[in-house]
C-alpha cells in the first residue's frame, strides 16, 4: 500500500514537473528583455567558435553547448 | 517610457515613410528583413609563453536574414600556426635528438628541457554554410555543411537540426545530428602505433569518422531568465592518434632514457580507434534589474577512454548606454585517459595496447581570465576587443630515479587577444 | 454628364452605403461615401474597357469599405468589436491588425508618446456637443486607461495581444490614410497589367495619394481647402506622385466661453493641444506618412512650425489669418 502510494506520488511528481513547465515562461508581450540580442544563449557566435577552437586543441573535451565538432587536426 | 531617444524631425519623417510603405504593402513593419548581408568579423591572436605556439585566426561570417527566423550563414576561417609544441618525450639530463616529422633532418633538445617539436607550422582554411528556417508555427530546422583543409588534415561534414516549440514558445526541444569524415596524411606517412620512432611508415594516410547527436531543452523561466539543458553524444571511429607525438622509454634501473645499442628509445603513441564521448551541459542567462547580464554554464563530459571533465564558465556584462564591459572566467578540470602515461619503462614498453604521453590527455586543470569591451554604434554596428589569459597546470606520476629531478609537467600560459567588428 | 450606378455586392458593402457613381470621361471619376467623407477615385487609363473600368472601380470601393467596416467603432461584430470583447485575456490578431499596431507603435515611439492609439477614449470627455469645460477629476479618472504601454503587446511578437479592461484602440487616427494608400496600391497594380499608360488619384475627403506610369508625368491639380466657411480651396498645387494629407480643427472643434478647443488631444495631459495653428497639410511619400506627420505637427502645439520645417517635407501650416509654407 505504502509502496503503491510512493509510486503513484512519483508518477504524480513526474507529471507535475512536466506540467510545471507550463507555469514557467512568459506571455508574448513579456519577451522584451529576452528579445535583446544580448540575451541569446550564444550572443556572439564568432567569439564562441574561436574559444571552442582553442579549447578543443588544448584540452580533451569538446562540445556540450553545440556539437563536439572536429574538422581540425589540432587534436 | 515611450521613446528611448529623441529623434530629429527629419529622421521621424524618413522613418515614418519606411514604416508606412511596409504597412500599406501588407508587410509587418517590424519584420527586420534586410536586403543586405550582416557581416561579423574578428581576428584572434593566440600566443603561448616561452615562444611555444602562436596563432593568428581571422574569421568572417556573412549572414543574410530573410526574416527574424530565416537566415543563410556562411563562414570563412583562416588559421596560421607557428611555434613549438611538446612532442611527448620527457626531459632528460642529456641532449636528446629527434628526427623531424617529415623524416628529413633532426632537431636537438638540450638537457633538462621539455622536448618541443619546433617544426610545428600549419595553415588551415575552413568554410561552412548553414541555412535555418521555420517550418510552420511550431517547428524550425537547420541544415549545414563544412569543409576544412590544412596540409596534413582534411575534413568534410554535414549537420542538421530540428526544433519544436512548445508552451507558447517558452520551451524549445532541439535534436541535432552531425557527421563528418576526416582524412589525416601526416608528413612522412602514418607511423605504426608504439613502434620505435625510426620505424618505416606503413601508409601515407588514414581517416576517421565522427557522428554527433545533441538533444537540448531550452526553457524560458521568466522575463529575465533563460535556461538550457543539453545532452550530447559523440562517436568517433578510425585514426585518433597524434602522428607527431612520442613516449620516452625510461630505464627502470636509473630513471634515465632507456637505450638500445646506444640509442634512446622513443615510441610513437597509439590511441584506441574508437571513442565515445558524452556531455551534459547546463546554461543560464539572467538579466538583472539594472540590465546587466549574467551568463553561467556548466559542462560535464565523460568518455570511454576514462576522461572526465568539469567546465564552469561565467560572464558578467556590465551594460552602459552604448558600451559594455564583460569580465569572463572559465575553470576547467579533467582526469587522465586510462592509457595516458607520461613515459613507458624498459619493463612495460613492449606490453602496451595503447599509450600516449600527450599532456592534453593527462590530469589537468586550466583557467581563463578574460575581459571584453564593446562599443555599440547608433547604426547597430558593434566593435569589441577582448583580452584573455589562459593557464594550464598538469599533474601526474613524478617518475623515479633521475627522472624525479625533471619537470615532467610544465605549466603553460597563453594570451588571447580578439578584435571584432560587426555591421 | 450622367453617372453610372456601380452595383456592388451586398457582401462587399457591409455598412450599406449608397451605390457609388461612376462618371465616365477621359479621366473617369468614381464617387462614393466612406469614413464620413465623400471619396473619389480618378482614373485616367485609355486602354481600359468599360467592364475593366467597372471592375477596377468596384475593387477600390470594396477595399475602402472593407477597411472602414473592419475597424469601425460602431459595429457589433467586426474585428474592432471582437478585439474589445475579451478584456484582460490574451488573444490572437490578424496580420493586417498586427501591421497597423506595429505602425502605431512606431509612431508612438517616434513621437515620444504624443501619438497614441489608445487615446480615443478621451473623446468621451471632449465630445463635440460639449458646452462647458470638463472637470479635471473626470479627466484624471480616465487617464490610467490612456497610453500604449497599457497594451500587452510587443512588436517582436505581434500576433498576440492582451487589452486590459478600460483600454480601447482607436484606428481612426490612421484608418483613412491607410485606406487611401491601400486603394491606390490595389488599383495601380490592376492598372499596370491592363493599361500601358495610367494616372490614378485617390482622394478621401482631402487626404489623397496619386500614382502614374506616364513619362513625362502629367501632374494632378490639387487644392487645399481654406479655413473659411466656404471650404473653397485657396491653395492650388500640382502633384505628380505621392500623397497629401491634412490635419486640423477646421470642422471639428468646440468653443467654450469664447475659447476654441480643437480635437487634437494630448494623450499625456488629457487636454486638447492649445496652439495658434489651425490646420496643416503635408506632402509625403504615402498618405499614411503624410497624415502622421500632419498629426504630429499639430501635436507639437506652439512648436508646430519648427517641427514641420525641420522635417524637410513640403507643408502648408495655417493659423487663423496666415499660412506658412516652405514651398
Amino acid at each position: 500500500m505504502l509502496n503503491k502510494l510512493i509510486r503513484s506520488s512519483i508518477v504524480i511528481t513526474a507529471i507535475y514537473m512536466l506540467a510545471g513547465c507550463s507555469d514557467l515562461g512568459v506571455k508574448p508581450w513579456e519577451r522584451d528583455l529576452l528579445a535583446q540580442d544580448e540575451m541569446n544563449l550564444i550572443n556572439d557566435p564568432i567569439e564562441t567558435s574561436l574559444n571552442d577552437h582553442v579549447y578543443f586543441s588544448k584540452e580533451a573535451s569538446s562540445g556540450g553547448q553545440g556539437f563536439a565538432g572536429g574538422g581540425c587536426g589540432c587534436n | 517610457m515611450a521613446a528611448t531617444k529623441q529623434r530629429s524631425p527629419k529622421d521621424i519623417a524618413t522613418l515614418l515613410a519606411t514604416a508606412s510603405c511596409a504597412l500599406t504593402a501588407g508587410i509587418s513593419s517590424n519584420a527586420n528583413a534586410g536586403e543586405n548581408w550582416d557581416v561579423d568579423s574578428a581576428l584572434m591572436v593566440y600566443s603561448e609563453s616561452d615562444s611555444r605556439v602562436s596563432a593568428i585566426e581571422p574569421v568572417l561570417e556573412l549572414k543574410r536574414k530573410y526574416d527574424s527566423e530565416t537566415a543563410l550563414t556562411t563562414k570563412i576561417v583562416g588559421d596560421t600556426l607557428t611555434g613549438a609544441s611538446p612532442n611527448g618525450a620527457t626531459p632528460s639530463d642529456s641532449t636528446q635528438t629527434f628526427s623531424s616529422p617529415s623524416g628529413n633532418g633532426t632537431y636537438d633538445v638540450p638537457p633538462n628541457t621539455t622536448p618541443l617539436d619546433d617544426t610545428f607550422r600549419d595553415t588551415r582554411g575552413a568554410f561552412s554554410i548553414n541555412w535555418n528556417a521555420p517550418a510552420g508555427r511550431d517547428w524550425a530546422y537547420s541544415i549545414g555543411s563544412h569543409l576544412s583543409a590544412e596540409h596534413d588534415y582534411q575534413s568534410v561534414g554535414i549537420n542538421g537540426s530540428l526544433s519544436r516549440y512548445l508552451n507558447n514558445k517558452n520551451t524549445t526541444l532541439t535534436l541535432g545530428l552531425s557527421a563528418s569524415n576526416d582524412t589525416i596524411n601526416p608528413e612522412g606517412g602514418v607511423p605504426t602505433g608504439l613502434s620505435t620512432i625510426n620505424s618505416a611508415r606503413e601508409k601515407s594516410d588514414d581517416s576517421k569518422s565522427l557522428t554527433d547527436a545533441l538533444f537540448g531543452v531550452t526553457q524560458v523561466i521568466n522575463r529575465r531568465t533563460l535556461m538550457q539543458f543539453n545532452y550530447g553524444v559523440s562517436q568517433s571511429s578510425g585514426y585518433q592518434t597524434d602522428p607527431y607525438k612520442f613516449l620516452s622509454v625510461i630505464d627502470v634501473n636509473t630513471g634515465g632514457n632507456y637505450q638500445i645499442a646506444g640509442e634512446n628509445q622513443y615510441l610513437f603513441e597509439k590511441r584506441p580507434d574508437s571513442r565515445l564521448k558524452q556531455t551534459v551541459y547546463w546554461q543560464t542567462k539572467y538579466q538583472l534589474t539594472n540590465n546587466d547580464i549574467l551568463d553561467l554554464s556548466y559542462r560535464y563530459m565523460w568518455d570511454d577512454w576514462g576522461v572526465t571533465s568539469h567546465t564552469l564558465e561565467t560572464k558578467y556584462r556590465f551594460r552602459f548606454d552604448h558600451q559594455y564591459l564583460e569580465p569572463q572566467l572559465r575553470l576547467y578540470q579533467q582526469s587522465a585517459a586510462d592509457f595516458y602515461q607520461r613515459y613507458l619503462t624498459s619493463n612495460n614498453y613492449l606490453s602496451q595496447d595503447y599509450a600516449s604521453a600527450d599532456y592534453r590527455l593527462g590530469d589537468m586543470t586550466t583557467y581563463t581570465l578574460g575581459l571584453k569591451y564593446g562599443y555599440q554604434f547608433e547604426n547597430s554596428s558593434e566593435a569589441y576587443g577582448k583580452i584573455a589569459l589562459y593557464h594550464q597546470d598538469s599533474t601526474g606520476n613524478k617518475g623515479f630515479g633521475k627522472l624525479t629531478s625533471q619537470d615532467l609537467y610544465p605549466s603553460m600560459d597563453a594570451i588571447m587577444v580578439t578584435l571584432g567588428y560587426r555591421f | 454628364m450622367t453617372p453610372i450606378k456601380l452595383h456592388i455586392a451586398a457582401s462587399a458593402n457591409p455598412s450599406c452605403h449608397p451605390s457609388p457613381h461612376l462618371y465616365k470621361s477621359d479621366t473617369s471619376k468614381v464617387v462614393f461615401q466612406c469614413m464620413a467623407s465623400t471619396c473619389e477615385i480618378l482614373i485616367d487609363a485609355p486602354q481600359l474597357t468599360h467592364s475593366q473600368l467597372t471592375e477596377v472601380s468596384t475593387l477600390g470601393v470594396a477595399e475602402a469599405w472593407r477597411i472602414e467596416y473592419k475597424y469601425s467603432r460602431y459595429v457589433i461584430d467586426n474585428t474592432w468589436a471582437n478585439l474589445h470583447k475579451q478584456h484582460d485575456a490574451e488573444q490572437l490578431i490578424d496580420q493586417e491588425t498586427q501591421s497597423l499596431l506595429g505602425f502605431a507603435y512606431q509612431a508612438w515611439q517616434l513621437s515620444d508618446g504624443l501619438f497614441d492609439i489608445t487615446s480615443g477614449r478621451l473623446r468621451e470627455i471632449w465630445s463635440l456637443t460639449r458646452t462647458r469645460l470638463p472637470k479635471q477629476q473626470d479627466i484624471d479618472e480616465l487617464m490610467p486607461y490612456i497610453g500604449f504601454s497599457n497594451l500587452k503587446w510587443l512588436p517582436d511578437t505581434p500576433e498576440s495581444i492582451l487589452i486590459p479592461t478600460g483600454v480601447e484602440l482607436d484606428f481612426g487616427g490612421i484608418g483613412k490614410e491607410y485606406a487611401v494608400d491601400r486603394v491606390l496600391n490595389i488599383l495601380s497594380e490592376y492598372l499596370a497589367t491592363k493599361s500601358l499608360r495610367y494616372r490614378l488619384l485617390v482622394n478621401f475627403g482631402g487626404d489623397l495619394a496619386c500614382k502614374q506610369n506616364q513619362c513625362p508625368p502629367t501632374p494632378w491639380n490639387v487644392g487645399i481647402e481654406s479655413l473659411s466657411q466656404s471650404h473653397r480651396s485657396d491653395i492650388d498645387l500640382e502633384l505628380t506622385q505621392g500623397a497629401l494629407a491634412t490635419s486640423g480643427d477646421t470642422k471639428r472643434f468646440i468653443e467654450i466661453d469664447g475659447k476654441r478647443f480643437g480635437h487634437i488631444l494630448n494623450p499625456k495631459t488629457g487636454w486638447p493641444i492649445r496652439s495658434p495653428y489651425r490646420s496643416v497639410s503635408v506632402a509625403g511619400a504615402t498618405c499614411v506618412q503624410a497624415g502622421m506627420l500632419a498629426t504630429l505637427t499639430l501635436l507639437q502645439g506652439n512648436q508646430a512650425k519648427e517641427f514641420i520645417n525641420q522635417t524637410g517635407v513640403p507643408y502648408w501650416l495655417r493659423s487663423e489669418h496666415k499660412t506658412y509654407t516652405n514651398q
